[in-house]
């Protein structure tokens, strides 16, 4: 968490200018792919696991900003939301509720490709519990849809010449079977 | 922690910036690393996963690498021969679990495989054999065979089981000996075995014991026909669970990291000199449902229990067994949480010399009873609230059949109140000092106004110091007579409370 000058007092010398830089580093700045710059509570921080190790790793002092050319300004801006949101329930006792309606907001206008962005920015960052989440978004999206759907949804080219695609149908006719009696 | 090489390289990605534009507008899910594809596949029903195997090549390969293979949530289930149209085909190679495995990527292994089937016993081992070489680690199957089917052993020799779950329906199948089946199952977690014939090996006393099945946590075996011994002693085993065992005579169960133990509807009741002997002194869950009583129950006192549930299978119990009831209930007497079925309720009331040795439940905060609340059980109930000295919270589950006589509470007589019932109550209020004194929550399921019920809450309500609510619920049965309910409850709420705080609440 502080860097690597010992806070104990009764032990270090304290040697002029190096003891200053001591003091409690609270904000964490990184910089995205397009410029945009944060500041981030510590402890917010620490909740993506990427930015955990970069500083905690080599004892990197916390006024260098930390890049992430992998990730838009405003992925970061939701990131951070969800993570705020999370050291904030952390504390609850009783935060079910509470958390089932903020995620519902928090994927409410994302389109499709910006859930997939998100998705892809959350497993680049190392936020376990951010992951987990979108990924359930995403499937709840296709969920019960049949493959044309998926297709579009999710803009996959079919690379498969026809007698590839009936080869592979083939593999699994059971999967294929009653698209259109499907009740559920 | 990632190396200090790794980590360097990761830091001179961040320098370099990715061409994002490449993939501009539509696929987005390219992108994705195959792990979180799969995160995503995991949340889905198996048809919609093997579906977007069409979608591209990527996605072909990400089905063959798909390890989880839950075919349960298949609805309906494919019939295990196709067609007449593929008559090339030998059944074999058209049963569709087969050719998922056969074309499946050769070197990714699958963690899950589960299925219901109804198959052939020489398909069932093939796949299963097929299974283990994709190194299973969880092997959940369910299947309807023609005949008795043997054990099938290839499943002893993996190294990468965990979890092996056999559950057979008619007829059944057989074990191997205890000397094959200890020979293995090197990594084996949670055993589940269901519907096996042991007519000819009906004494288990060596198959589990404290050297086999070195990293067994759970056990469950359910339907033992023709088990009549068993013992289990597995040195690492937490939860163990025995079911529907009708001919067990004998069990010994001892292990020093037990947990819970379930043991339902087993026993022989028409065999003279059975006997159970329970040494796990950290059991936490005893649960121990509608068993025959054996003649001899032998447990110690078990310090670490916190929850425990008993239901005999029938009222009528010999004085001989009485010794037995007695034994168990007082190894189970420091339990926090304690649940008693009907026909405990009625042997404790009609043998009242063994109710008055009742065990005290020092520990007890929540007591559930289940019991048709007829007159005779009155004294039985208040010799265990006797015992029950610290008691929080108490339910009353009444069930209310056509057998039971019970009879309804009568209005008008109300100012004269003084039935047997209540006359009995404020008797016990001496002996029930302690119990009245912590007692603070009461719900009574199946009140019906019966007399019964109205004299013990009025009991309660007039004694209990420390009442705070008080919940009267029909339950699952109809309300009668809604006026005359009206009334009722709004004469008891003119009862005198002892408690200023008490609340009751009708449902």
């Amino acid at each position: 968490m502080s860097t690597s000058t010992d806070n104990n007092a009764s032990i270090t010398q304290e040697s002029g200018p190096s003891a200053a830089v001591q003091d409690i580093q609270k904000k964490i700045v990184v910089r995205t792919a397009d410029g945009e710059v944060f500041n981030l509570k510590e402890e917010v921080a620490m909740e993506i696991d990427i930015i955990k190790t970069f500083f905690q790793e080599d004892s990197i002092s916390y006024e260098t900003v930390m890049p992430l050319p992998n990730v838009e300004g405003w992925e970061m801006v939701k990131v951070i939301e969800y993570c705020t949101k999370h050291v904030e329930l952390k504390h609850k006792v009783d935060g079910y509720k509470e958390r089932k309606a903020f995620q519902a907001l928090f994927v409410q206008n994302l389109s499709t490709k910006s859930l997939l962005a998100l998705t892809n920015t959350a497993n680049y960052l190392e936020v376990k519990y951010l992951l987990d989440f979108l990924c359930q978004a995403v499937s709840e999206q296709i969920k019960n849809k049949d493959v044309d759907y998926v297709r579009e949804l999710f803009g996959v080219e079919n690379d498969f010449n026809d007698e590839e695609y009936e080869q592979v149908k083939a593999e699994a006719p059971w999967a294929h079977e009653n698209l259109n009696n499907d009740l559920h | 922690m990632e190396t200090r090489s790794a980590a360097a390289k990761k830091k001179k990605l961040f320098f370099c910036k990715e061409n994002e534009h490449s993939h501009n507008n539509i696929d987005r899910i390219t992108e994705l690393p195959d792990a979180v594809l799969h995160h995503i596949l995991f949340l889905l029903p198996i048809k919609t996963v093997a579906q977007t195997s069409v979608l591209s090549k990527r996605w072909r390969s990400l089905w063959s690498s798909f390890p989880d293979l839950d075919f349960t949530t298949l609805n309906p289930f494919p019939k295990p021969c196709s067609s007449s149209k593929s008559h090339s085909l030998n059944c074999k190679e058209s049963d569709f679990i087969t050719q998922v495995l056969n074309n499946r990527d050769k070197h990714s292994d699958i963690r899950i495989l589960r299925f219901r089937a109804r198959l052939s016993f020489s398909r069932l081992n093939g796949l299963i054999r097929l299974a283990i070489r994709h190194k299973v680690q969880v092997l959940d199957v369910e299947v309807f065979t023609e005949d008795y089917f043997n054990f099938p052993r290839c499943v002893i020799a993996s190294d990468s089981l965990r979890v092996f779950k056999l559950k057979s329906r008619r007829p059944g199948f057989r074990l191997p000996p205890s000397s094959v089946m200890t020979s293995g199952f090197r990594s084996l977690q949670s055993l589940s075995l269901s519907r096996i014939s042991l007519c000819n090996q009906p004494s288990l006393s060596d198959m589990f014991s404290e050297s086999s099945f070195l990293l067994l946590k759970k056990l469950s075996l359910d339907t033992c026909f023709g088990l009549k011994h068993l013992r289990v002693g597995c040195r690492a085993l937490q939860d163990l669970t025995l079911e529907n065992c009708f001919e067990l005579q004998g069990l010994d169960v001892s292990g020093s990291k037990l947990e819970r133990l379930r043991i339902a509807k087993c026993f022989d009741g028409y065999i003279e000199k059975s006997w159970v002997k329970i040494d796990a002194p950290r059991l936490g869950v005893v649960l121990w449902e509608h068993n025959a009583l054996s003649d001899n129950i032998c447990m110690e006192n078990l310090s670490y229990l916190h929850k425990a549930s008993i239901g005999m299978l029938h009222e009528d119990v010999s004085v001989a067994k009485l010794q037995s009831v007695s034994n168990l209930f007082s190894a189970l007497s420091l339990a926090h949480c304690l649940t008693l079925e009907s026909n405990c309720i009625e042997i404790l009331s009609n043998n009242n010399y063994f109710a008055v040795y009742l065990h005290q439940f020092s520990n007890l905060k929540y007591l559930e009873l289940h019991t048709g609340f007829k007159k005779n059980n009155v004294p039985g109930l208040a010799s265990i609230f006797r015992s029950c000295p610290m008691l929080h919270t108490l339910i009353l589950n009444i069930i209310n059949d056509f057998k039971t006589e019970r009879r309804q509470w009568n209005k008008d007589l109300w100012e004269m109140s003084n039935s047997e019932e209540e006359k009995y109550w404020e008797s016990q209020t001496l002996n029930l000092k302690l119990f009245l004194h912590h007692l603070k929550i009461v719900k009574i399921l199946g009140f019906l106004e019966c007399e019964n019920e109205v004299s013990l809450a009025k009991f309660l309500l007039k004694h209990g110091k420390s009442l705070e609510e008080m919940i009267l619920s029909t339950g699952h049965c109809k309300a009668r007579h809604c006026l005359q309910r009206q009334k009722i409850r709004s004469q008891m709420m003119g009862f005198s409370w002892a408690s200023s705080n008490a609340k009751i609440t009708f449902h």
